[in-house]
């Protein structure tokens, strides 16, 4: 016993191919030893723990779905969304009102900062005021320097990858898209770009009463934060119907990179679709 | 909409299904955890030790589900957050409306066994890349000069002292953690 240390010793009493004497020998340690019995008992629950590589892998899988998955949207979380928005639309108006009177130019806007690399520095500027009509065009913003393409912004994001249109609908959600085409690549014009998102959805008694939700999100979620929520029309509004028709064409102002979208049934969070687009450069 | 089979998708380690299971089922799993004070993450912690809570109780012989899949889910969930209170509180934790999630015994959880995988997890992979390998392969019983052959060692003796360098490692990593003495059984 004496050549083995510990670590095989007890491997080889918990595997059963220790002689016998050896085997009665830590038998009895274990009897009269409570450290030694603690140690055997560890060694016992680890290869408990991870003999089936399955449920490793599994392990693996839910880790890996909690690092890639942003906030998923609560309930009134865009009320909290649109709060912020309101605070930056604030902020960034006092701000330009400030610079403009310092400058004494005051119909010219103030220099962008460097454009940062945090999705939720967009800015939300595009959010529709009216919830069930389109927005109205947006005043045509002065040229800004626009600053080149980070190769970060176009990373593919697995967490949404993963349920990508097609793999949602065979999973049982129901949402059809006509536009935006899988993967479509805008090119912005004035720093804008127009996206005609068009589908149908699910007609039913919860999509009646509560909208759909188009939500927008920069490849980098880590704050979880749709840049923007927007709502479609929805036209043949009649659970008699088995899809309703959506659409909404809407210009957003949105930096160079990949970009993904969710719809959404605001009755109970249910996504109906997950789509991609990029946005090149100007 | 087509209902989709989760207990076999957490058995067969189905990404896109386990994905989308935690698309549906998450949301209301984290509203219900927040109307008992329970954070964010204190739903996502839930989430994934039910999900192993369900692949171990599925393993075991004469598993049967007895109610829809969501119900089991669901009080495994919350059973594991009303052990987690009442481990933190030494009193009862009063819960109301929850026992309508408890349909049967079967969704009952070992806090202790959770707990101690969740440490054993979060140890492993704290080790370097060679030794997570080396130490999953002679887990799983795979003879010794096969996981020297595949995991390129000179000899078999070589990769039998690498080995019992890695599993000291993970021992320390473990018996270190501020939690282990409470999840002792021994």
């Amino acid at each position: 016993m004496e050549n083995l240390d510990t670590n095989d010793l007890i491997e080889q009493y918990l595997n059963g191919s220790l002689p016998l004497a050896e085997q009665q020998a830590v038998e009895s340690r274990l009897a009269t030893d409570a450290t030694f019995r603690a140690d055997v008992e560890l060694h016992r629950q680890l290869h408990e723990e991870f003999a089936d590589p399955q449920k490793l892998q599994l392990r693996d899988l839910l880790s890996d779905i909690r690092r890639e998955t942003p906030r998923l949207p609560g309930k009134y979380n865009w009320l909290k969304g649109l709060g912020i928005a309101v605070a930056i639309l604030f902020a960034g108006w006092s701000g330009w009102n400030w610079f403009s009177n310092k400058q004494r130019r005051a119909s010219e806007p103030a220099v962008p900062e460097e454009i940062k690399s945090k999705p939720s520095s967009e800015e939300p500027i595009a959010i529709p005021e009216s919830r069930n009509a389109p927005s109205e065009p947006l005043k045509k913003t002065p040229d800004r320097p626009i600053a080149k393409a980070d190769p970060a912004a176009f990373v593919p994001n697995r967490a949404f990858e993963d349920r990508l249109g097609s793999q949602i609908r065979a999973m049982g959600g129901s949402a059809e898209l006509q536009s935006p085409a899988p993967g479509a690549n805008f090119i912005p014009e004035n720093d804008f770009i127009k996206i005609d998102f068009r589908g149908t959805a699910p007609a039913d008694a919860d999509t009646a009463r509560f909208p759909l939700a188009i939500n927008i999100y920069a490849n980098r979620t880590a704050a979880g934060q749709a840049l923007f929520r927007l709502r479609p029309n929805i036209s043949n509004r009649s659970t008699a119907r088995e899809k309703w028709t959506f659409s909404l064409s809407q210009r957003l102002r949105l930096r160079p990179g990949l970009y993904y979208f969710t719809i959404e049934r605001q009755a109970d969070e249910d996504l109906i679709y997950v789509g991609k687009f990029t946005v090149g450069e100007q | 909409m087509k209902e989709i089979d989760y207990l076999s998708a957490i058995l067969s380690g189905d990404r896109t299904a386990i994905n989308h299971m935690y698309v549906k089922l998450f949301p209301m799993i984290r509203r219900q955890l927040r109307d008992q004070s329970g954070s964010e993450d204190d739903a996502k912690d839930v989430f994934q030790d039910a999900v192993i809570v369900v692949y171990e109780k599925a393993q075991k012989p004469g598993f049967e589900l007895t109610s829809k899949f969501s119900t089991f889910f669901f009080g495994v969930c919350q059973n594991l957050w009303r052990s987690r209170q009442q481990k933190k509180s030494a009193a009862e934790v009063a819960i109301p409306e929850q026992a309508k999630y408890i349909v049967d015994e079967s969704a009952e959880v070992d806090l202790l066994q959770v707990e101690r995988g969740h440490l054993f997890y979060s140890a492993l992979r704290q080790l370097g890349e060679d030794c997570q390998k080396l130490l999953e392969l002679f887990f799983q019983k795979r003879p010794m000069d096969e996981i020297a052959r595949e995991l390129g060692f000179t000899s078999e003796s070589h990769a039998r002292v690498r080995k019992s360098r890695c599993k000291d490692r993970l021992i320390e990593l473990i018996k270190t953690d501020p939690s282990f003495p409470e999840l002792q059984t021994a």
